[in-house]
């Protein structure tokens, strides 16, 4: 019935129904218009506009990263390796390319020693690619590689690592390694100054992050160049153990010893106390220790510096070796008296006397008959308030006040020409040390010997930086040197050899003033005296000896003991008798 | 058996091949979606749309040979059945995706407030052909918008802000084609804005929360994430797309959600702007032939119901298809036909079934 009626006529609410159609037609038309130009704006894009959606896609799947090829390798003078590179290994898997996620969980956990339920649940999460573990040893990396024969979806990531043989030898001169694979970089030593020679070629490379695109080798790109030191093993571990003697012997907090041949400025070794074994630079703790204290750590070095001062004045002409005064046992100086170390006067003393006795008011006399300018001039040219430049990262310049700095007063000419009131660093002390037994020429100390880029060989020359003193003053001063040897040093004597050196005790500065008791105590000698082959310098914080004369010195007889025989040096009668007849003794070889 | 066959003549066979036409290629869209996954219940996506797609396309069928009169003379029943299950779902419902209770478990697993939908199509549509001669009257509309609002309540604090909105729109729509007084429309809209406020109040404080987020999704970063993945897949989409199961955004997973929220993200990307744009009049099509149901409809209920299932599936397209071009906030509502997720599925094709009926009992002209 109803439809029957509803068949043949409209009802007015009909007739409204239909009126309003065509409003809702509009409204449909108007809202579907801008969603399709809304999607015309997504997609309809401008060539620059496309390509930036296209890199924020492939940022999605694709990143770049630095490809870093193989570290070059470090050798000592000889070619004994002392950094090499070895593998471990990150492990991860791509959940969706495993089928079996219980198995191979069972076995990945028994190889990884972690927990199996963990590795389940990172195997059966909605992730494209998991991390599973990192690092893993090169054995452990081993094993997983041959699950992988069996096993799809496990990757094998190789995460390069330095190794370093001799554990912690010459720990500050190599420094470390550190960082991920990406950002892989040395640190401090001649890992961290020859960072890109030893890094090579870092390339930037896209790799997909498809778990099926993941290559498992990393493209083999330049490899770094080999290094190979001035460094001598045998000497470094010479020195180290002697080092290590000492500070137990006499209990000093710290020290350094540095091996030089003056030659040719080759540091032959080096090496400070307290260090770390660059394998686990990780579990160090006080990061100071990464500091080489022999090229970074500045002291007072003492009466060491008397020897500057002599080479200064007698190079200058103002004293000769005849040159005498009257040691009254001090001086007043810019209102400071000066005193010397056993509180005693000399009398009418020479040149000589002033190192043999080591006579504070000796040098003091020479500095001030020198005057200021010319003795500051002096102290430059010997390097001093400057780094020495020497290839290793981390060098200090050192504290040289002159009378143009405005905390200078008058004084400070007196105690400098002592070894006070300046501060050097070890290596900057010894290489104005080498500059007197290499005839007066200062070479450029060095580490790197040569550097090995594959089948270039670039080898480095001996660079002369400057004469600082003629030879005639240089055999001189060496002259006193061997005197005060002889005369004042029967610990530093070495039978059959003639021995030049000076003893350093320094007091040890401090906000509040100069420490009572400690002392920084240092030897610096070389030989031959007549064609010295090797500078060595020993240098002891705070032992309980007190005297560089008396702790000091032993130490660097000990080691001069030693080092005659693996340098091959002959005493000084066979070498002469050999000289004379026309033989040729140790050339210099680099 | 004659007046059965003639039954099928008047069937609209456009607007059935079009809808499934646009499930056919909803459920190629989710089987590039869920390619390669693991969890077994996105692995189950593909075979249960199947399911419900078959057992959909047999309610089309019922409810085009079952008279829509039939179902409007049941407006009671129907109505109380609603209110009974949606008081269920409050009581004992099971926490769906969202963490909102909007589901119950009754062998399977059913969501009242879709099915919600087509029923309050019905029913208000019922009521409001009943009274049509008192339609410009106050009391009339009062009592439409008391009808819907007991459900839309219950709804609203699962909560499903989304189905609430999809209600007052079906309130709105049937009440606007129906005659209402435009003032009177708006006398209520402002009543219910001032309204709004003190209902808040009323909330515990994780439903405001997730009321907040919904009305302001970029305080949640993972929305924003999401947006941002579905601006670049659709943007590499192009004009006509990577192809299919080609997109690398949306088979790298870097889409979430791609199989129901931003499926229409995957068809962008896959089969571009043509891709995109063909769906879109697909859908376009449906609605047409629906609202030209209404059109020729016998009777005032059968335009009310084809108004109300076109502003349905018209509303959840653009709410679907706004949030894949970041147009509107992010919502949970599905794209129909082509989302995965069956009750929804479902209650769109019960809304065709229904404008199918109303098509087929339509006018001789």
């Amino acid at each position: 019935m109803q439809r029957q009626a509803a068949n043949n006529t409209t009802s007015p609410q009909q007739e409204m129904l239909r009126q309003r159609l065509p409003v809702v037609i509009v409204v449909l038309l108007i809202i579907s218009t801008i969603l399709i130009l809304r999607l015309f704006t997504f997609q309809w894009l401008p060539p620059e506009v496309a390509r930036d959606f296209q890199l924020r896609r492939d940022a999605n799947y694709q990143r770049t990263i630095r490809v870093t090829s193989e570290r070059g390798i470090i050798y000592d003078r000889n070619g004994e390796p002392l950094a090499v590179n070895t593998f471990q290994y990150g492990i991860g898997a791509s959940p969706n390319l495993i089928s079996n996620p219980r198995d191979v969980a069972t076995q990945l956990a028994a190889l990884l020693n972690r927990s199996e339920l963990e590795i389940y649940h990172q195997l059966t999460s909605e992730a494209s690619w998991v991390s599973i573990a990192r690092p893993v040893s090169a054995e452990v990396g081993q094993e997983v590689a041959r699950l992988q024969q069996t096993v799809r979806g496990i990757t094998r990531e190789p995460i390069p690592r330095r190794f370093y043989p001799q554990g912690t030898l010459a720990a500050h001169i190599l420094g470390f390694v550190a960082g991920d694979p990406q950002d892989y970089r040395g640190y401090n030593g001649v890992e961290g100054y020859y960072q890109q020679q030893l890094a090579g070629r870092v390339r930037n490379q896209d790799v997909s992050t498809i778990p099926f695109d993941l290559p498992q080798d990393i493209p083999e790109s330049d490899r770094g160049s080999d290094l190979v030191l001035t460094l001598d093993r045998d000497i470094q571990f010479l020195i180290e153990t002697e080092l290590q003697l000492a500070i137990t012997q006499t209990g000093a907090t710290g020290g350094t010893i540095i091996v030089m041949d003056p030659r040719n400025g080759d540091i032959l070794a080096m090496a400070s106390y307290p260090s770390f074994d660059p394998n686990t630079y990780f579990e160090v703790t006080d990061e100071t220790v990464f500091r080489n204290p022999a090229i970074s750590e500045v002291y007072e070095p003492g009466s060491v510096m008397k020897v500057v001062t002599v080479a200064s004045a007698l190079e200058l002409g103002v004293i000769t070796p005849d040159w005498t005064y009257n040691d009254q046992g001090f001086i007043d100086i810019g209102g400071i008296r000066i005193e010397n170390a056993e509180r005693r006067a000399y009398g009418v003393v020479d040149t000589a006397q002033v190192l043999v006795n080591s006579l504070n008011v000796g040098a003091a006399t020479i500095a001030q008959e020198m005057g200021w300018e010319d003795f500051y001039r002096m102290l430059a040219r010997f390097g001093f308030g400057q780094p020495t430049r020497v290839d290793l990262q981390g060098e200090e310049a050192g504290i040289l006040k002159t009378p143009y700095d405005d905390d200078w007063s008058e004084s400070d000419l007196g105690t400098n020409s002592f070894g006070q009131g300046i501060s050097v660093t070890p290596l900057q002390m010894i290489t104005a040390f080498a500059a007197i037994a290499n005839d007066g020429l200062m070479m450029q100390p060095r580490v790197v010997y040569q550097i090995v880029d594959g089948s270039d060989v670039y080898t480095t020359q001996p660079t002369a930086l400057t004469r600082v003193v003629s030879k005639r003053t240089a055999d001189i001063v060496t002259e006193m040197m061997v005197r005060t040897v002889n005369e004042s040093l029967e610990n530093a004597q070495l039978p059959g050899y003639a021995v030049a050196g000076k003893t350093g005790t320094a007091e040890i500065s401090s906000p509040l003033g100069y420490e009572r008791d400690a002392s920084i105590a240092s030897f610096i000698g070389f030989l031959p005296a007549d064609a010295p082959q090797v500078v060595v310098l020993v240098k002891l914080d705070r032992p309980t000896g007190y005297w560089g004369s008396v702790v000091a010195a032993p130490v660097f007889r000990r080691i001069a003991e030693r080092l005659v025989i693996l340098m091959e040096i002959p005493p000084d009668d066979v070498r002469l008798a050999i000289q004379s007849q026309g033989g040729v003794v140790e050339e210099v070889n680099r | 058996m004659t007046q059965r066959v003639s039954i099928w003549r008047r069937f609209d066979y456009v607007l059935f091949g079009t809808t499934l036409l646009l499930e056919i290629f909803g459920l190629l869209m989710i089987a590039s979606a869920t390619r390669g996954a693991i969890d077994p219940d996105i692995i189950s996506r593909v075979p249960d749309q199947i399911f419900y797609a078959v057992l959909g396309t047999i309610i089309v069928f019922a409810l085009a040979a079952m008279d829509y009169r039939l179902l409007a003379a049941l407006h009671v029943w129907l109505y109380l059945a609603l209110l009974g299950l949606l008081a269920l779902v409050l009581i004992l419902g099971s926490v769906g995706d969202a963490g909102a209770q909007r589901w119950i478990n009754l062998g399977i697993r059913i969501q009242p407030s879709e099915l919600g939908k087509i029923i309050l199509i019905i029913t208000l549509g019922q009521y409001l052909s009943e009274r049509y001669h008192r339609i410009d009257r106050f009391s009339t509309v009062f009592g439409s918008l008391i009808h819907i609002g007991i459900p839309a309540g219950m709804v609203f604090i699962q909560p499903d802000l989304g189905t609430t909105i999809v209600f007052f729109l079906i309130w709105g729509v049937l009440v606007w084609s129906a005659g209402l007084r435009i003032k009177h429309i708006f006398l209520l809209l402002f009543a219910g804005l001032i309204l709004m406020p003190i209902a808040f109040t009323q909330l515990e404080d994780y439903q405001k929360q997730r009321i907040t987020t919904f009305i302001n999704p970029d305080s949640d970063p993972d929305a924003a994430f999401n947006i941002r993945q579905a601006r670049i897949s659709i943007g590499n989409g192009g004009l006509f797309g990577k192809g299919y199961a080609n997109g690398s955004q949306s088979q790298l997973r870097f889409l979430r959600v791609r199989h129901t929220d931003f499926i229409f993200s995957v068809i962008a990307e896959e089969f571009g702007m043509v891709g995109g744009v063909t769906v879109m009049i697909l859908i376009g099509l449906v609605i047409m032939r629906i609202l030209h149901g209404a059109r020729t409809a016998a009777d005032p209920l059968g335009s009310m119901i084809c108004y109300g299932v076109a502003a349905i599936i018209f509303f959840q397209t653009t709410v679907s298809i706004g949030m894949n071009l970041n147009l509107m906030p992010v919502t949970g509502l599905t794209l129909p036909f082509i989302s995965s997720g069956g009750t929804s599925l479902l209650s769109i094709l019960m809304g065709i079934g229904l404008a199918e009926s109303v098509i087929i009992r339509r006018r001789r002209v």
